[in-house]
């Protein structure tokens, strides 16, 4: 497997698709700050959700059991999976007991996660996923590059002369709009003649035993309530406890991912249509292993926004396929780490540790620090070239240290303005590659901070200056 | 079975220290006018708004606005539709249903959702088969902010409800807006005053 540093390198190539792709990915994270900055309680609010999240950690078990207890009150069959094998053959039961051929999927990175698709093709069953960008990216046999926007890497063009091949659509025609309509005739063909529908979820409710389904396009709701077989995927850390904790996450999962104030569709399955079936399936998929891990456990938290990513200087610039996971970005380098040290361990180095993603969490998960600390096991457990050791125990001692911290960033300062370009730009700074690096202030920050006569010591040293 | 197994797990596994459940305050706004700003916010969504009068024709102002409109379905009593619900049809029956007239049951100032929920419409697939829908609001319905509306409605009497806040829309290619991806391909919201 590539490193993310390797990978990375072949995405930097291209220069101006670079570009084109930091900025595209900078626009959400705009957007989600013009949103944010409109909610006066938004702290209030993260500190909320973080709470009740802290809480769900806490009592997982009880209230899974509670959760199910609820959904079979409701009417709907719940099952329990510990791996990503056992969800699959759950899955495969269902379906084959009811004769099902066509599968519409929607909100699938737990089922990306399981290698679903790939397990039921192998089974003869046509596995649609019906979010445009997911449809995109399956119709190319690739993997999502985004958590929310699945297909982002991709311009126009490029959909166009794919939907050209696939879906027989005009030669030459990538307006949006086209594509869209064709692709949703595409889709409701599917939707109409679809036997079962299987999403993913958002939140489980566990005084409820509802699930919710959050979307723009609707594709979850054709998906639910066309077909008689309705399917849930739902990992286990996705359960929150009471119905009026959805007053605080609707407020916030659209406007930390799109700047949206709220979702179009945010849907409550809570029992079955009529007579017809619904399941939810239970994953755990080394879950409540990561539970055990109390450095990282809060990584559980997350609610899937994307928001870490768009802010992250690395993601914008290396691409979700650098991560190579299902979970990208700044989460995905401390969730997958978890999964597989050996084979991920390079992905807590694709950071600049600037902390920017820790900022915007809207649980608050302490992202940057976790980084730091896989940093310190991928290289205790001897998962590191002997480059970065190096670098990484200087810049742990530097990091670690306030003074030193500050005499470093001086010489940071004076080298990166007198050091040759090709010192800084060389080949083995795969991030000078094909970046300008910024030229440093005259002053260090805690030179100007001095300067404007404050006691640098006492508020800088306590690290209160530092995080707004 | 995995059952006993991930349990387990979890109760070894979590952490130890206790963390309460947070009170969660209504942060209500008084000075706020929530007509206007439930408006605003349709309006950002992309929705059209009419507003009207209790006593103004419902028809009148869902045919001037989709006058082309045949296949209709509405479960709002003042407004007939072309077809009536068939309780025996399957849900991909209803594809060719142009327009749906439905009530919103709850709607929320801060960010245009309206609830549509099973307790009125008793064929869930219709706000989202449809190609256009109508929802019709009554002013006094309007809540402030989604705890309000979460508290208003009671989730034990219902099997499915919806918060929908505009067309249905992506900007998966190129990020560039369209409306009209799978639901609605526009929405029309009557708020009557
Ligand atoms: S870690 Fe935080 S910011 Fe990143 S996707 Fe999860 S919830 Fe969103």
């Amino acid at each position: 497997m590539k490193s993310h540093a390797a990978i990375s390198k072949t995405f930097l190539k291209d220069e101006p698709r670079v570009d084109w792709h930091n900025k595209a990915v900078y626009n959400f994270r705009e957007k989600r700050d013009l949103t944010v900055k409109s909610i006066p309680e938004w702290e209030e609010l993260r500190e909320l959700a973080s709470s009740i999240k802290e809480n769900v950690l806490a009592n997982l078990d009880d209230y899974l059991i509670q959760f199910e207890e609820k959904a079979i009150a409701n009417g709907v069959n719940v099952h329990w999976a510990s791996n990503a094998k056992e969800h699959n053959e759950i899955v495969y039961s269902i379906l084959k007991r009811h004769k099902v051929e066509h599968l519409v999927k929607s909100k699938s990175m737990l089922t990306e996660e399981c290698r679903l698709n790939e397990y039921l093709e192998a089974k003869e069953i046509e596995v649609i996923d019906t979010d445009l960008g997911e449809r995109i990216i399956q119709l190319r046999n690739e993997p999502p590059s985004h958590l929310i926007a699945p297909a982002i890497h991709l311009k126009r063009e490029e959909v166009g002369v794919l939907f050209e091949d696939k879906l027989k659509t005009e030669k030459g025609n990538s307006d949006p709009t086209y594509l869209t309509g064709e692709a949703r005739k595409h889709l409701r063909e599917k939707f109409l003649n679809a036997q079962a529908g299987l999403t993913g979820v958002n939140f489980a409710i566990a005084d409820t035993g509802g699930v919710v389904v959050v979307t723009n396009e609707g594709n979850a709701d054709l998906g639910c309530n066309i077909p008689p077989i309705q399917i849930h995927s739902v990992g286990i850390e996705k359960i929150i406890p009471r119905w009026e904790d959805l007053g605080v996450f609707t407020r916030m999962l659209a406007a930390s991912a799109t700047g949206q104030r709220i979702s179009i569709y945010t849907s409550h399955y809570i029992k079955p249509k009529d007579d017809d079936e619904m399941h939810i399936v239970l994953v755990d998929n080394g879950r409540s292993e990561h539970l055990g891990r109390e450095d990282f456990r809060s990584s559980l938290k997350c609610i899937r926004c994307a928001a870490c990513m768009n802010t992250c200087p690395v993601y914008r610039r290396s691409g979700g396929y650098s991560y190579h996971s299902t979970i990208v970005g700044p989460i995905g380098a401390i969730l997958e780490p978890g999964k597989d040290l050996k084979a991920k361990s390079d992905l807590p180095f694709a950071s600049s540790l600037c902390g920017s993603c820790s900022d915007v969490c809207p649980v608050k998960i302490d992202i940057d620090k976790q980084l730091y600390k896989w940093r310190q096991i991928a290289v205790r457990e001897g998962h590191v070239s002997y480059l970065k050791t190096k670098g990484m125990a200087m810049a742990g001692n530097i990091l670690s240290d306030s003074k030193l911290y500050n005499k470093w960033a001086g010489i940071a300062k004076y080298l990166l303005r007198k050091l040759p370009r090709w010192m800084i730009y060389n080949p083995l700074n795969a991030w000078g590659t094909s970046r300008e690096l910024t030229v440093p202030p005259e002053q260090t920050f805690t030179e100007w901070y001095k300067s404007q006569n404050h006691d640098s010591k006492n508020e800088l040293e306590n690290g209160q200056a530092g995080n707004s | 079975m995995g059952r006993q197994e991930i349990l387990e797990k979890l109760s070894v596994n979590k952490p130890k220290a206790e963390a309460k459940l947070p009170v969660i305050p209504s942060f209500e706004d008084k000075t706020v006018d929530l007509v206007d700003s439930f408006h605003k916010a349709l309006l950002n969504n992309n929705a059209t708004i009419v507003r009207a009068k209790y006593e103004d024709s419902l028809s009148q102002i869902i045919d001037s606005q989709y006058p082309l409109l045949k296949r209709s379905i509405s479960t709002v009593p003042e407004f007939e539709g072309s077809a009536a619900i068939n309780l025996d049809m399957k849900p991909n029956g209803y594809d060719d249903i142009e327009l749906v007239v439905a009530i919103g049951e709850v709607a929320v100032a801060e960010n245009g959702a309206i609830w549509v929920s099973d307790h009125l419409m008793p064929v869930r697939i219709l706000p989202f088969i449809t190609q256009y829908l109508v929802l019709v609001v009554d002013a006094l319905n309007i809540v402030p902010k989604m705890h309000q509306a979460y508290k208003k409605i009671d989730p034990e009497k219902i099997g499915f409800g919806v918060f929908i806040s505009g067309p249905s829309k992506t900007g998966d290619i190129e990020q560039a807006l369209v409306i009209g991806a799978h639901g609605s391909l526009g929405l029309m919201v009557i708020i009557r005053e």
